[in-house]
This record gives C-alpha cells, sequence and structure tokens, in this order.
C-alpha cells in the first residue's frame, strides 16, 4: 500500500516523531521519579543473568541461567561492551530508554493495519497509554523486544502479503519475517510460541470465517493467500520453536520438564507461562490487588485505560464479525482480516488465560498476555475512530477534543500505574541513598551474615541491580525474617513500609544498633547461643 | 631337562625351531573366539541343540533349552563370526566374542532380551537390548540380518578395554559402562528417576576397575547426569572401593557373566549376585548394581557426592563423605565391626546452606564391640571442621577426609554428640549403616550450630525400648570419650548431661549430671506400679557427690546416705579406632562389665562401703547442686526411725518436708513451701506501634522449696475490644528454685493503637494461679504514612516537581498527537486518501 502525502499536510515522519517524543518523555518520567534508584524482581533477575553470561563467555552458564532464551542476555551484555556502561547502568536507566524502539515498528505495523500516517500515530498513541504494556516495557527485561519483534513481525507479513507482485521485495521481506520470527525465540521462546499459537488461532478464523461467508473474488484473492501463508508461518514457526527448545538452546526443554501435569504443558506452549514458585497452594493473582493497592477504586481508576480497551475493542470486533457473519461477507482487504483474526487470537488465548490462571495451572498468565493483546487491540479502535466520520463539525470537534483529553487523562493515569506510584501501590519499587549505604556498609563489616532488608524484595533487587557482578559477603534477607538472621535494616522507608502493609518489624528491645547514618540504622540480636557470638 | 634331553636325542636339538614355527603361526592365525565359559549358576540346562542355516556345513546358530526365568525358556546364539563350534556343549559351541544372543522366556520364539557382542577398536563391547515399547518383547531380525526395532541405540552398553570377559576362572572387571535412561544404575537413582529420559545420551556412566587383574574388582564409581537443575542435589557421583580387594565371586550368572535376574541394587553379605538384572516379566533391565559392595563388606568405602569431581582439581566431596566400614576384629569375615557414615557439607553447600562458610559434619560411628554381629554402641557427632586433606581416586581427587585416617581425625576432634547403647530388652541389633536412632535430630543440631536457632534443639525422648541414650550439652562441643562408671558398670559418654533407657514398658533410668562436671552424677529408676485405677510410682534413686552416696526407694520409704567417695569411672577411652584400641577397650569391658538389674539401684549401692545414715520412713526429692554445696528435701513419716552417722541430726524432727544442705557440713531446717511474687516490669515510657520497649516479667520464690513445671503467661488485650483484641505474648514453662529470682524477657509490637492491658499469670502443675500481675498501657497512634510523607521519601525533596512536570509534559503530548491525529479530517483527506 502506497501513502501518498497531499501538498501542505504534516509528514508522515513527524507523526513517528511525535510518537517516539512521548516515548522519549515517559522514559524520562520513569527514570527521574524516582532519581534512577529503583529495582523490581524481574529487572534483578535479568541482571544475574546477564551478569552470569558475561563473565562466563557462554550463552548456556551454569548458574543464573535465563531458561527460556538467550537474546536479551547476549544484547546487553553486546551493547555494555561496546558503550563501556556497566551493567548496573544499562538496566537500571539504559533499559527503559531502549524500550523506545517498540514505537516504530508499531507505528508501521498500524498505518499498514488503519491505512494511515494519523491513524498510526493514534494507534501508537493509544498503546503508549496503556498501563500494562508500559510497565513491562520499563523494565529491564526481554519483553521490550519481544513485543517489538512481535510487531516488526506483523508488519512484514502484511508487507509480504501486498508485495508479491514484486519479487526481490517480497523474499527480502520473507527472510526479514522469519528471522523476526526466531529473534522472538530467541529472547523468550514461550512467548514466542504463544504468538505461533495465535497464528494458528487467527488461520482457523480467517479459514472459518472463508467457509462460512460468501467471499467476493476479490476478497478470495485476498484472504487465500492469507491463509495459505499463515499455514506456512505457523508450521515454520513450530520447527524454528521446536530447532530451538530441543537443540540450540535446551534449557527451555528443562522449563517444560519441570511442569507436573499436562495442563501445566499446554498452557506453557499455548498461553505463555513460565513455571511458578508456588507449589501447594492455588495463587489467585486477582486477589493480589487488595494488597497490592492502597485500595481498589485506586487500582480500577489506575487500570481505567485497560478496561476501556478490553470493552471498546471488543464491542468493535464483535460488532464488525456479526455485520460480516449476517452478510455472509468476508473483507476484501488484507489488513482488516489480518487485524480481526489477530485480535480474536489474542483475545481467545487471554480469555483461556484467566480460566488457566483461575484453575491454578497459571499463575500470572493475563498479566503475561494482555500486552500481547494490547497491541492488537489498539488499531482496533484506532481504525474505527479514524472511520467515524461525522457529518455535523460541532458533534466532531466535541468528539475529538473529548477523546484527546480523555487520553491525556488516561496517559496521567497509566503513566502512575506503570511505575508502580507509592503513593497508590503497595509495591515500592525506589530506595535511598542511606539504605544503600547501609548495605555497603554491613557487606564490609558483617561478612557471612544474614541482614533483614525489608518487608518484600525492594531492597534485595535495588541493591542487587547497584552491585551486580561485585563480590557480596552480606547475605540479604527479606520478606518473612529467616531463622538465622540476626541482623536488622530499619530506614524511614522500611518503617512508612511497614506502616503502611501493616506488617511488624522483626527488631528486639534489646537488639544493639551496629549502625545508624541518619536514615538507615542496623540492629543486630544480642546472641543467644554461642554459636551465635 | 632341555640340555640333558637334548643329549639323548639328537631330535631335541630342533625343538627351539620348532616352538618358534609354532609361536609364529600361533601369532598368524586369525583371533580365536572367547568361548562361553561362564559357569551357568542361575541357569538349569535341559539341551543344547544347532542349526546350519546357511548350509556350509557349520552351525549357524546354537539352541539352547534351559530354565532361568521359568520352567522352560530357549536361548538362540547366532554366530556373526563364522566361528561357531560344532558342540553339544553350549561352552564350546558358543562366545561371547561376536555372537548374538537372543533369550526367550518360555521359549516362545519371541525374545526379551537380545545381547550383542562384537570386538571393536576400544575393546571388546556387548550391547544390551531389551523391550521399549511395552509388548513385552524386543521386536528384531535375527542374524545374518540382524536388525533391532526397539530403539536405534542399546540402553546398556558394556565394554572391557582390554578384550576380553574372563580367561581361565578369572572374569574381567575393567570394565566401562554406559547406561541410558530409567534404569537403576545408582544407588541414588529413586530420588532423580524424574530426570532420566531414553533419549540416546548417556544418563550412567559406570566404571569397574580391577587393577591387579585378580578377579575382584576393587573400584567402582558411577557418574550419574540427569537433566536435572544444577541447583538440584541429586547425587551426581557414587564411588566404591573395596580396601581389601577380597570382593566375593558372581554367582546366580545367566550363561554371561555378568547378566541374572532380580532388581536388587546393592550387593548382600557374603554373596555377588550378577550387577545387571533384567526384570523378565516386562522384559526391561531393571538394574545396572553394584560390582562393588558398598556397605556389605568389611573394609570398604564409598561415597556418594553432589559435587561432581573435576578431573583436574579436587573438588569437595558432599554429601556422604566418606560411609565406610572397618574391619576391627581383623577377621576378614565379611562383616565390619566398625560403621562410620560422614555427612559432610563443603562451606557455601549450594545444595545446603549456600550462605554458611564453614565446613560442618554429621558423623554417626557405630562399632559391634563384641563381634557378634551386632551393633552394640554409636556416636552421633555433630560439628564444624575444616576438611583439606584430599583422597585420590583412580581417575579423579576428593577433598575429603580418606578412608583410613577418618576414625582417628573423628576421635581427635571436638563434637556435639549423642551416645546409643543397645541393652536390653534387645538381643540384637544390625543394619548395613549402624544403629540409626538417636536422641537428638541432627538436622536440629546442624541448625544450631550455623546460629539459626535461638533455642536448644529438642531431644527425642520416645527412643524404641532398649537403646541408652545419652547427650552432651549442644551448646558446647567436646572430643568424644568414653567411661566406664563403677556405679552401674556400663559405658557412657563423658560429658554427657542427661540421658536415659527404657528396658520395658513400664520402667524408665534417667541419667544425669547435675554438677556439670565429666560425669553422671544421679540415677533414677521409675517404674509404674499399681492398676489403672490406683496407680503409684515407685522412684529409686541414687546420686553420688564427691563425699557421699545417697540412696532413696519411695516404695520402701528408706534413704541412705553413705560416706563415701565413688569414683566417676573406672577407665576411660576413646571410641574405638583400630583393631588394637577396638582389643583392649574389648578387654577392659570384659574385666568390669557386670549386669544389674536396671531396677536394682540397691545392689549397685551395695558396692560402696562406707559409714551409712539410713533414714527409714523417708523419701528424697530435688536433689541439686548449689552455690555451697547441694541440698535435696527429705519428707520424715510419722514412724520415720533414723540410724547411723548423723541420726543425731535427725533426732526429734517432727514428720514434715525439710531442707537437707550439704554445706559441706549437712544442716536441717524446715522446708519452706514456695511463695512466689511475679512483677511486670514495662518500661514508663509508652510504646507505639511498630516501635518496642523492653518488657520483662520477674519471678521470686520466697519459700525454700523449688517450684518446678510452672506456667508463665503474658496476655495482651485491647481495653477497647478492637481487632487483634487479644494476643499472647509469651507462654513458656519455668521453675523457679527456693530463695531464687528468675527474669523472663519478651517483646511486644503492639498491633493497634489504644489502651492494652497486659497480664502475666503464672501457673502450677494443677492449672492454679500461683501469681499473676497486670498493667494497663496506653499505646498511641501512630499517623498513617501520609501521600506527602510517600512522594518525599520516594524523590529528592528539592526535585519532587519534576515528576509533576513531566506527567502533564506526557498528558500535553498526548493531547496534541490526538488532535494532530483526527483534529483535523478535512485536511487529512486532502493528504491521505
Amino acid at each position: 500500500m502506497n501513502h501518498p502525502r497531499a501538498r501542505g499536510s504534516i509528514p508522515a515522519y513527524l507523526y513517528l516523531l511525535i510518537a517516539v517524543l512521548l516515548g522519549l518523555v515517559f522514559a524520562s518520567y520513569v527514570l527521574l521519579r524516582y532519581n534512577g534508584q529503583w529495582g523490581e524482581t524481574d529487572t534483578y533477575s535479568f541482571a544475574r543473568a546477564i551478569n552470569s553470561v558475561a563473565s562466563t563467555g557462554e550463552l548456556i552458564p551454569p548458574e543464573q541461567l535465563y531458561a527460556n532464551g538467550y537474546g536479551y542476555q547476549t544484547l546487553i551484555t553486546l551493547l555494555s561492551s561496546i558503550s563501556g556502561a556497566s551493567l548496573a547502568d544499562i538496566q537500571q536507566y539504559a533499559a527503559v530508554l531502549l524500550a523506545i524502539w517498540i514505537i516504530p515498528p508499531a507505528w508501521l505495523l498500524y498505518r499498514e493495519l488503519i491505512g494511515s500516517a494519523r491513524g498510526a500515530t493514534l494507534g501508537t498513541i493509544l498503546l503508549l497509554v496503556q498501563p500494562e504494556l508500559l510497565f513491562v516495557l520499563a523494565r529491564g527485561t526481554h519483553e521490550k523486544f519481544t513485543r517489538g519483534l512481535i510487531l516488526l513481525s506483523l508488519w512484514l507479513l502484511v508487507r509480504s502479503l501486498r508485495s508479491t507482485d514484486r519479487l526481490s521485495s517480497f523474499a527480502g521481506l520473507i527472510i526479514c519475517f522469519y528471522l523476526s520470527i526466531y529473534g522472538v525465540i530467541t529472547f523468550n521462546s514461550f512467548l514466542a510460541n504463544s504468538f505461533i499459537f495465535a497464528v494458528i488461532i487467527s488461520l482457523i478464523l480467517s479459514w472459518l470465517l472463508l467457509q462460512i461467508s460468501r467471499p467476493t473474488t476479490d476478497a478470495v484473492q485476498q484472504i487465500s493467500p492469507l491463509v495459505q501463508r499463515l499455514i506456512f508461518v505457523g508450521g515454520v514457526g513450530l520447527i524454528l520453536s521446536f530447532i530451538f527448545t530441543f537443540y540450540t538452546y535446551p534449557p527451555a526443554q528443562n522449563t517444560l520438564r519441570v511442569m507436573n501435569t499436562i495442563a501445566e504443558r499446554t498452557a506453557a506452549l499455548v498461553l505463555d507461562v513460565e513455571p511458578q514458585q508456588i507449589d501447594e497452594e492455588i495463587f489467585n493473582p486477582y486477589a493480589t490487588i487488595d494488597s497490592a493497592w492502597v485500595n481498589r477504586p485506586a487500582y480500577l481508576l489506575l487500570t481505567l485505560s485497560n478496561w476501556l480497551l478490553l470493552g471498546i475493542s471488543a464491542g468493535i470486533w464483535l460488532a464488525q464479525t456479526l455485520r460480516w457473519l449476517r452478510h455472509r461477507r468476508a473483507p476484501a482487504d488484507i489488513g482488516t482480516l489480518l487485524l480481526w483474526s489477530f485480535y480474536g487470537a489474542f483475545a481467545v488465548q487471554g480469555a483461556l488465560s484467566v480460566l488457566a490462571d483461575l484453575s491454578g495451572v497459571g499463575g500470572n498468565l493475563q498479566h503475561r498476555l494482555f500486552p500481547s493483546f494490547t497491541l492488537l487491540a489498539v488499531p482496533v479502535i484506532a481504525r474505527a475512530v479514524m472511520q467515524w466520520q461525522p457529518t455535523q463539525a460541532t458533534t466532531r470537534r466535541i468528539g475529538y477534543a473529548g477523546l484527546a483529553s480523555a487520553v491525556g487523562v488516561l496517559a496521567i493515569l497509566s503513566t502512575l500505574k506503570a511505575t508502580n506510584e507509592p503513593m497508590l501501590s503497595n509495591k515500592w519499587l525506589f530506595h535511598r541513598a542511606d539504605e544503600i549505604q547501609a548495605i555497603h556498609w554491613s557487606n564490609r563489616h558483617l561478612p557471612e551474615q544474614s541482614l533483614w532488608v525489608g518487608p518484600d524484595e525492594r531492597l534485595l533487587t535495588g541493591y542487587g541491580i547497584r552491585t551486580i557482578g561485585q563480590p557480596q559477603s552480606v547475605v540479604l534477607d527479606a520478606w518473612q525474617i529467616e531463622p538465622g538472621t540476626r541482623a536488622v535494616l530499619l530506614s524511614d522507608v522500611i518503617r512508612s513500609q511497614s506502616l503502611r502493609l501493616g506488617v511488624p518489624l522483626p527488631v528486639r528491645a534489646d537488639a544493639h544498633v551496629l549502625y545508624d547514618n541518619g536514615g538507615s540504622q542496623i540492629y543486630r540480636y544480642r546472641p543467644e547461643t554461642p554459636y551465635q557470638q | 631337562m632341555t640340555n640333558r634331553l637334548q643329549q639323548h636325542h639328537p631330535t631335541y636339538r630342533w625343538l627351539p625351531v620348532f616352538w618358534l614355527i609354532a609361536t609364529v603361526l600361533l601369532l598368524c592365525l586369525p583371533a580365536a573366539p572367547i568361548h562361553a565359559t561362564e559357569p551357568a549358576g542361575g541357569v538349569q540346562v535341559f539341551a543344547v541343540r544347532q542349526q546350519d542355516a546357511n548350509n556350509d556345513g557349520q552351525p549357524d546358530i546354537t539352541i539352547i533349552d534351559c530354565a532361568f526365568a521359568t520352567e522352560r525358556d530357549q536361548v538362540r546364539v547366532y554366530d556373526r563370526g563364522g566361528n561357531m563350534v560344532a558342540s553339544d556343549d553350549w561352552h564350546t559351541a558358543t562366545d561371547f566374542t561376536d555372537d548374538v544372543w537372543v533369550f526367550d522366556v518360555g521359549a516362545d520364539g519371541s525374545a526379551q532380551l537380545l545381547i550383542t557382542f562384537q570386538q571393536t577398536a576400544d575393546g571388546l563391547l556387548a550391547e544390551l537390548w531389551d523391550d521399549r515399547d511395552n509388548d513385552g518383547r524386543v521386536t528384531h531380525r535375527p542374524p545374518p540380518n540382524l536388525q533391532i526395532r526397539e530403539l536405534p541405540w542399546a540402553p546398556v552398553r558394556v565394554l572391557a578395554p582390554d578384550g576380553w570377559w574372563q580367561q581361565d576362572t578369572r572374569p574381567n572387571f575393567n570394565l566401562q559402562i554406559t547406561v541410558d535412561g530409567p534404569i537403576r544404575a545408582s544407588f541414588a537413582y529413586p530420588s532423580f528417576e524424574r530426570f532420566l529420559r531414553l533419549d540416546g545420551s548417556t544418563d550412567f556412566t559406570i566404571t569397574v576397575r580391577d587393577d591387579n587383574r585378580d578377579g575382584r574388582p576393587e573400584w567402582q564409581w558411577v557418574d550419574a547426569w540427569p537433566a536435572a537443575p544444577p541447583a538440584s542435589g541429586v547425587m551426581r557421583v557414587e564411588a566404591i572401593q573395596n580396601v581389601d580387594d577380597d570382593e566375593y565371586p558372581i554367582t546366580g550368572s545367566i550363561f554371561w557373566h555378568y547378566l541374572g535376574s532380580g532388581e536388587q541394587y546393592t550387593k548382600d553379605y557374603l554373596i555377588s549376585p550378577p550387577p545387571i538384572q533384567m526384570n523378565w516379566d516386562t522384559a526391561t533391565l531393571a538394574t545396572v548394581g553394584e560390582f562393588v559392595a558398598s556397605r556389605f563388606n568389611d573394609n570398604v568405602w564409598f561415597v556418594y557426592s553432589q559435587y561432581r569431581p573435576d578431573a583436574g582439581e579436587a573438588v569437595p566431596a558432599s554429601f556422604e563423605a566418606p560411609f565406610a566400614f572397618y574391619d576391627l576384629a581383623a577377621d576378614d569375615d565379611g562383616y565390619p565391626e566398625l560403621q562410620v557414615r560422614m555427612v559432610a557439607y563443603p562451606p557455601e553447600d549450594r545444595y545446603a546452606n549456600p550462605n554458611n562458610p564453614h565446613w560442618m559434619q554429621h558423623i554417626r560411628y557405630s562399632w559391634d564391640q563384641d563381634n557378634a554381629t551386632s551393633w552394640d554402641y554409636k556416636l552421633e557427632l555433630v560439628g564444624q571442621h575444616p576438611i583439606d586433606t584430599i583422597a585420590r581416586l583412580p581417575d579423579f581427587d576428593l577433598q575429603m577426609v580418606p578412608y583410613e585416617d577418618l576414625p582417628a581425625w573423628i576421635t581427635g576432634r571436638t563434637w556435639t554428640m549423642d551416645f546409643v547403647a543397645i541393652e536390653p530388652p534387645i538381643e540384637s541389633y544390625w543394619t548395613s549403616e549402624g544403629i540409626y536412632e538417636t536422641p537428638t535430630d541432627p538436622s536440629d543440631l546442624l541448625t544450631y550450630q550455623q546460629a539459626q536457632r535461638d533455642t536448644l534443639p529438642p531431644r527425642n525422648a520416645a527412643l524404641p525400648l532398649g537403646l541408652r541414650t545419652e547427650a552432651t550439652n549442644p551448646a558446647a562441643q567436646h572430643t568424644p570419650m568414653l567411661y566406664f562408671s563403677p556405679l552401674d558398670r556400663k559405658l557412657h559418654l563423658r560429658h554427657a548431661e542427661s540421658g536415659y533407657w527404657y528396658p520395658d514398658q513400664a520402667s524408665a533410668v534417667y541419667y544425669d549430671n547435675l554438677d556439670g562436671d565429666a560425669y553422671l552424677d544421679q540415677w533414677i529408676y521409675v517404674r509404674q506400679l499399681g492398676t489403672t485405677a490406683a496407680p503409684r510410682t515407685l522412684v529409686r534413686q541414687i546420686n553420688l557427690t564427691p563425699q557421699h552416696l545417697l540412696y532413696s526407694d519411695s516404695e520402701r520409704a528408706e534413704v541412705l546416705i553413705r560416706e563415701v567417695a565413688v569414683p566417676p569411672s573406672l577407665f576411660e577411652a576413646p571410641p574405638p579406632t583400630t583393631h588394637a584400641e577396638w582389643q583392649q577397650l574389648g578387654t577392659q569391658l570384659a574385666q568390669h562389665q557386670r549386669e544389674f538389674d536396671p531396677a536394682a539401684l540397691d545392689a549397685m549401692a551395695e558396692q560402696f562401703a562406707g559409714a551409712t545414715t539410713a533414714l527409714q520412713g523417708a523419701r528424697l526429692r530435688d536433689f541439686r547442686y548449689t552455690n555451697a554445696g547441694y541440698r535435696y528435701v527429705i519428707e520424715l513419716e510419722p514412724n520415720f526411725r533414723a540410724t547411723g552417722s548423723l541420726a543425731t541430726g535427725f533426732a526429734g524432727l517432727s514428720p514434715g518436708a525439710y531442707l537437707i544442705e550439704h554445706l559441706p557440713q549437712m544442716q536441717i531446717s524446715p522446708l519452706e513451701p514456695p511463695a512466689l511474687a511475679l512483677t511486670l516490669h514495662i518500661a514508663p515510657r509508652a510504646a507505639t506501634t511498630q516501635h518496642l520497649l523492653p518488657r520483662a516479667v520477674e519471678l521470686h520464690n520466697a519459700g525454700t522449696d523449688d517450684a518446678a513445671a510452672l506456667r508463665l503467661r503474658v496476655d495482651a488485650t485491647s481495653a477497647e475490644g478492637t481487632t487483634d483484641a487479644s494476643t499472647t505474648i509469651l507462654s513458656q514453662t519455668i521453675t523457679v528454685q527456693g530463695k531464687a529470682t528468675e527474669w523472663v524477657a519478651f517483646d511486644w509490637q503492639p498491633p493497634a493503637a489504644g489502651t492494652w492491658d497486659v497480664v502475666a499469670t503464672l501457673t502450677d502443675q494443677q492449672g492454679q494461679t500461683v501469681a499473676s500481675s497486670s498493667q494497663r498501657e496506653t499505646v498511641p497512634a501512630r499517623a498513617a504514612v501520609t501521600t506527602s510523607e510517600v512522594l518525599l521519601l520516594s524523590t529528592p525533596p528539592d526535585r519532587w516537581w519534576h515528576g509533576l512536570l513531566l506527567l502533564g509534559l506526557i498528558s500535553a503530548l498526548v493531547v496534541v498527537s490526538i488532535v494532530l491525529s483526527v483534529g483535523n479530517p478535512s485536511r487529512a483527506g486532502r493528504s491521505e486518501q
């Protein structure tokens, strides 16, 4: 599809630049909100995995292995080597900036699916106000690349379907497409599997639509190649995934092996789930809302964008589907069909994931799959908005102004949600310099001893990322204090956290104060046995 | 001889030439097959017949009608080397060099096991093929066009690099065996079976060594390669050595020396079953078991290590490293007299406690003192000692205490210890791994020594009848040393602080070391008498003090105070580490040991003569040491009578309870009952939630009688009846001795603001409250964390507005973008449509 530009209109690249600028401001917010002093579990886990790859020079290091792919570790190792920046700096500061890369492929794909640069820009802006996606983009994990590569793959797929008349271009696009697919696999094989199964579901949906409807000749000419291509894509994708899992990167196989039930393994392959640490009791991710946020209204407000996206896109999609079924007519445009079928595929996966979560097979499936769903739900809405052409100028103005204002507010709410704003969230990500200083001190003066650093992983991850690769002599203990831990870090933040969470501080009244820097203190229990001297 | 023969017969001059030619001819001949000369111990052969399948005049197939799994089985041996000999003796007809052996259970024409033998560049190879598609048979096409349609590879491969299985009567035990899939090929196999896959990659590598080629293997080690996560504590290496090189010959083989039936991984005493064992019912290879017995022999040892040895560097051996058996009697009877199991935890042990920087050991040390194949004594030892010695194994080194040094290494170091002696009613106690039972859970001791416990590990007071146990104080460590008590004529553990023994269901003997020296000084025998409706308890007690032997009998209401200094021990000895020490200890025990009825404390006391004061109509209780001497309580009955040297002190006393104190002169005073007072100490300034202030309970006993087994409980109750309205802060059992004060500290963080009533209560064994105290405390509310506080905590105070500015910018950019995108459709329509 060509995108001609009329004289006097805004160039397409400017639209793209605006979207990139918005991404840059969001990244700046993430960095400046906590003055760069933040950390969270997945970023820390990946920091350890990257450090392990970098220090051993092996894709499959013996320790701290990330079992689902090596892409992110190798990429960050490369960036660190080229730039000279430390791993900690990249994970804490640069990772969020790297998230901006997702914007060009998103914009390109949306332009193909919606049919205009303006529509692509609207879609991209709507994408950037989705809190679940922003959250995964802000972290130092593979997700910004897996999501971006999925967008890139879909764009290449659409472009290749529209370039069949030019062999060289077509061949190049096909090669790039499969390279992108393999790229997704190397970053996270489970996420790649769920994408491949989404391709298969979309193939089934397209085929069903083809069977049910009375397609026009044009439509048949459009849809048949798509169905044919999706068969190839699904098949080749599965083969690539198999080769990766069983030959290129065997640790991915181990992840499957440790899952106990067929249901778990199926969920892992189809729905992108990783092994859960919670063995005994069924983990209900929906029950954590009450503990993770100050109250439910706050959570609902911050996630309003999710619900609106879900409701509006589902309404549009269902209306579109019913219209086609009623008239037994398939869309003639390949972009429309592709968008419809992939939206349906991710919606099916999302619905299955909620069931799996509630049955205990998964654990956080909906969190993992919702960003994927978001990628396709956003253009459904953007396309509908762009097609909305009220005849009344006043209606149009009011409608567009309302839309702009509403999305402007949603952008603020989503940003607060994505960064776990501590004024509203009980899951704090930030730490303070005095806390880091206190742990540094304990590292020198409490060798081989355990230090409790708070009722959650906040400091464990924050300090861990900051000192990744450095020898640690103190052992950090968090959550419920371990029986062998006899030193406790108390800071203004930990005291406030304790009050907010309603959990007691594990300090004994007669404990010694070993260290005090004004903001943080380290207490040590008096010895009760000869071995605790 | 040759020279003389040559002189008598000229032909002998050519003899050297003849030998030379014969030797050259022999060397030029093709290699002769290794004929099947294995005695078929597990087989009964009925008939042997042969077939010439290709009509070349030579037999190609030998069919052996026999019984190895059922009453009628068959083995078909296919020749692949053109060297099958015509014979009705299967030993002559067949070979283990190039033949294919097909084992047919039930002689129904099917195959349950195939063994293909072949000569390779690496040596003689046997590949074992069993049923892998669960149809009960090995699907195959027999030679000459052999095809096996189960797997592309054999699950078990046995390689003899020397190129022979057996020479004369000596089997070859220099073998390299590989196993693929879930076949039991290591002792720890059940713990990681789920990680094994039949996938063509090796899961076990088993190396067997017989360096002196005497037909008895000395070494075996198993490398296990399960697809387990790196952090999984599976046993990656199992190594065994027979130090005496006296492995028992294999019996029960099915034609091939190493093949047998069954599913037994370990050997038993005095026997070696064939190590490769078939389950004929399922047609599957069940076990590749021990070639060298790990534990059913004397002078053997093994290592089961979670860490895998490195060929270039000695790595620490973790878990059982080593587990050793010694022939202390030097009789080489196949049964050990000493068993030592050391569970070693290297520093920063990734499989146990990565945070522990020290070596830790948990050891079981059992020995059979009278060589009756019954363990007599056991020490359980826990300690932290560096191990820097290296044990040299044939192909790798391990950082561990070498087998030959182990007993002396243990007895030369300090430990926290349990001691167990086998007593009646147990007549014999034997396991392949020593005496298992121990009063203190070793894992509790390990966590205690790693400073992870604030309280002493509990003792299991319910060991089976006949196990006499003693234990040292977990807070102290001592060198293992035994002593022989002249009182009960038994071996005891030096520095034991207490012990017990249940001779039968109704009685018990309790031992205590009350003065804190190295020896027990109190024996109490308790027996339940009477009926269920009217039970009564017999208590007999002996206390040894530096000047006296005290004896009391509750049934006879008799107390004896004998002026005698009983020596604490007759002899002392370390646990035996060598034949000489074992023999010497045995000699000393034989010289001094005497069997007393456990109830006969009076007979024990009668061994020692001295001026005796006898109190008839009296009972003794609550003996204990004080700073000045020792004390006890005597309860005098109305008709009591005192005779002997100290009788004058009791003259004129009224019936009742008296406190007797030896300071060192005996003083008698009426016993004052416990008079308990409880004071609650709460800091004067009020606590807030999340903040602690020191609190304590002070308990004072103004009487002279000890108040034992009191229950102290501290509760806090919200006066407003809010949430968390009542909570128990402290609940523990305590003894408050006569004329003494005890302090109990406690912590409490009020869960909510408000007024709280803190109540401390002391109750006696009958549940009656004997003292209590309460105090009302007002906990001021601390303001909840405010939004502004969190904002200032989470960002530098002078930059809090950065976030707000950027949020506004984000919102503004979004609005502008949308306006640009959709806000001017007519213009956009011109540009893009």
